[in-house]
């Protein structure tokens, strides 16, 4: 009986959105359903029946997302008036799901019997509308098995806890950070001329929003996930904490970057590795070509996939960029005769690294908030002192330096156009404390994940202790008064909240 | 238990010298093994063995030692048929 009331709730949720997107979601896990079959069943046509599920859902991402795009491309043949169509909820999500449930089967795993059961997996509601992207053999058995016996009160308490801190994360952290953001993007597409301390606190901030916004939702999903019995798969690892490029995007949007690695990355390497090594020109390089041509594709694709402008294939590129510099560095280091030791660097080297992971990060994020390449390089240009390094006029006074004079190519300026609506000491508070939680604190997986092997460093620890969950969460005094600050928060907060990654 | 074969060919493809390969190594205990040349290590034992190791098998494996397993069941799949 759980399945039958599963999917009626994940249906009453999918269709409180629209009644022709849950058309659109159903007539896509019909025809998702049927041709996993046939993947399964022929031995001739395997191939013909994969690359035809592929092209349909890719199809449908392309009719909602893209149509501007495509209409654009043909526009050379006369007018044809086509209309954007409002983007389905969740569409890249679930037909990524089911792309890769296609993919699975092709290499051989079971197909899923019952419709009722492919059905509830493809449209689960915490999980369809922004993720994460899951697998038949991992949520789908979780799903199938699963029994009113394994309801208990710590798993909902536990899920209430996380839901209530993804809400906390979305709500509150993100949505302080918006409104700066906002301002200095608002400045940057109208062509004003800000200066470097505007330009990094709005795209600081708007680093820590898509964070707080996106990694808030994902913790939502678990947590509800949590209390019907399910465990959905992490999303968010501590991205501003990584060490390089790579190290971000094992731990930036985990389910589409695994999706990503083993759908498309691994077998384009593997295609051209294995043609490249009966090649004499190209056999002793075949790894580092499928490494970078996999890494190239992938992050192309990425960028389109969250939406089919420049600014988003650009910024995948850029990402190609980031990429390849840190597999060329490591190649340089690793070079016979240079003594490196990687694996004890010192802690001034780590937080050098991860300050250096950041800037480029927040550098591309600012490709995905500007609304066209030239306002990005505005931004860009402004971040690196293009308009006028700021300094304030107390600080120039005293120390005689000049500000507001133009005529060298750096100059210094004051805030002579305040965009802010705020006072810039409490943004610089609200950073410092956003800062202080990315950088520094645990993340919510390592706060509420029981079974997960979590590597803690000592300072985690210490934090994990403070917090009561050393040994994994349990409730507690501490934790009640924690979710009742969180709730008070949330309760008064009279912002409407916006989901970013409901626009993908 | 981890074949010499398998040993030397992750040996022969990382290009490492004086190594040892434990029993209970994981791949990323083993120097070098990282995304670039996974799929370089995957490729040179499905060209040794003359087997077909899929990607999603391939990745819940958890050591060396299960891959050697992977190994032997494509094997025997392979001597059945």
């Amino acid at each position: 009986m759980l399945v039958p009331t599963l999917l009626a709730a994940s249906v009453f949720f999918y269709l409180y959105s629209s009644i022709l997107f849950a058309a659109i979601l159903a007539s896509s896990i019909l025809i998702n359903f049927s041709i996993g079959k046939r993947i399964n069943l022929s031995i001739k046509y395997k191939y013909h029946w994969l690359l035809a599920g592929l092209f349909i859902n890719v199809g449908y991402i392309c009719l909602f997302k893209y149509t501007d795009v495509i209409s654009g491309l043909f526009s050379f043949i006369g007018n044809h008036n086509i209309n954007s169509y409002s983007l389905p909820l969740g569409i890249s999500f679930y037909s990524f799901t089911q792309m890769g449930y296609l993919f699975d089967q092709f290499e051989g795993e079971k197909p899923e019997k019952k419709l009722i059961n492919y059905s509830l997996f493809v449209s689960f509601f915490p999980s369809v509308s922004s993720g994460p992207i899951i697998q038949n053999d991992d949520v789908g058995k979780q799903l199938r098995q699963l029994t009113f016996k394994q309801f208990n009160i710590e798993k909902i308490t536990r899920g209430f806890c996380l839901l209530l801190i993804g809400l906390f994360k979305k709500v509150i952290l993100a949505d302080s950070v918006a409104n700066i953001a906002n301002e200095v993007y608002r400045a940057v597409n109208a062509k004003v001329n800000i200066n470097s301390l505007e330009a990094w606190i709005g795209a600081v901030s708007y680093s820590l929003q898509l964070y707080f916004d996106f990694s808030g939702y994902s913790d939502i999903a678990i947590g509800l996930a949590w209390m019907i019995g399910i465990n959905l798969p992490w999303n968010f690892n501590s991205p501003y904490k990584a060490v390089n490029i790579v190290d971000f995007w094992r731990r930036w949007h985990i389910s589409l970057s695994n999706w990503l690695n083993n759908y498309v990355f691994e077998p384009i390497n593997y295609g051209y590795t294995k043609k490249a090594k009966s090649i004499p020109f190209l056999s002793k390089t075949s790894g580092l070509g499928g490494y970078l041509l996999g890494t190239f594709v992938t992050m192309f694709l990425c960028g389109l996939w969250h939406g089919a402008t420049l600014n988003f294939i650009l910024w995948g590129l850029f990402h190609v960029v980031l990429i390849f510099a840190n597999r060329f560095w490591n190649m340089f280091k690793a070079r016979p005769g240079l003594k490196s030791d990687s694996k004890n660097q010192s802690s001034a080297a780590i937080w050098s690294s991860r300050l250096l992971t950041f800037v480029s990060v927040t550098f591309a994020w600012v490709l995905f908030r500007t609304t066209n390449l030239g306002s990005a390089i505005n931004m860009w240009k402004a971040m690196i002192g293009g308009n006028g390094f700021y300094i304030s006029e107390a600080f120039a006074k005293r120390f005689g330096i000049v500000i507001n004079n133009p005529g060298f190519k750096f100059h210094f300026t004051s805030l002579s156009h305040p965009i802010f609506t705020e006072s810039m000491f409490a943004i610089a508070v609200n950073l410092f404390l956003l800062l202080l939680v990315v950088f520094l604190l645990p993340n919510s997986r390592e706060i509420m994940c029981n079974q997960c092997k979590v590597p803690r460093s000592l300072f985690v620890k210490k934090i994990a202790k403070f917090f009561t969950v050393e040994n994994g969460w349990r409730p507690s005094y501490v934790w009640l008064l924690i979710m009742s600050v969180m709730t008070i928060s949330l309760v008064t907060w009279n912002k409407v909240a916006e989901f970013l990654y409901f626009n993908f | 238990m981890i074949s010499e074969r398998l040993k030397s060919i992750i040996i022969k493809e990382l290009g490492l010298e004086d190594f040892v390969i434990e029993q209970d190594a994981k791949a990323n205990q083993i120097p070098g093994w990282d995304s670039l040349n996974h799929i370089s290590i995957i490729v040179a034992i499905e060209e040794s063995y003359g087997i077909r190791l899929p990607g999603r098998e391939v990745r819940k494996l958890e050591n060396i030692a299960q891959l050697q397993e992977l190994i032997n069941e494509k094997l025997s799949a392979k001597n059945d048929i």
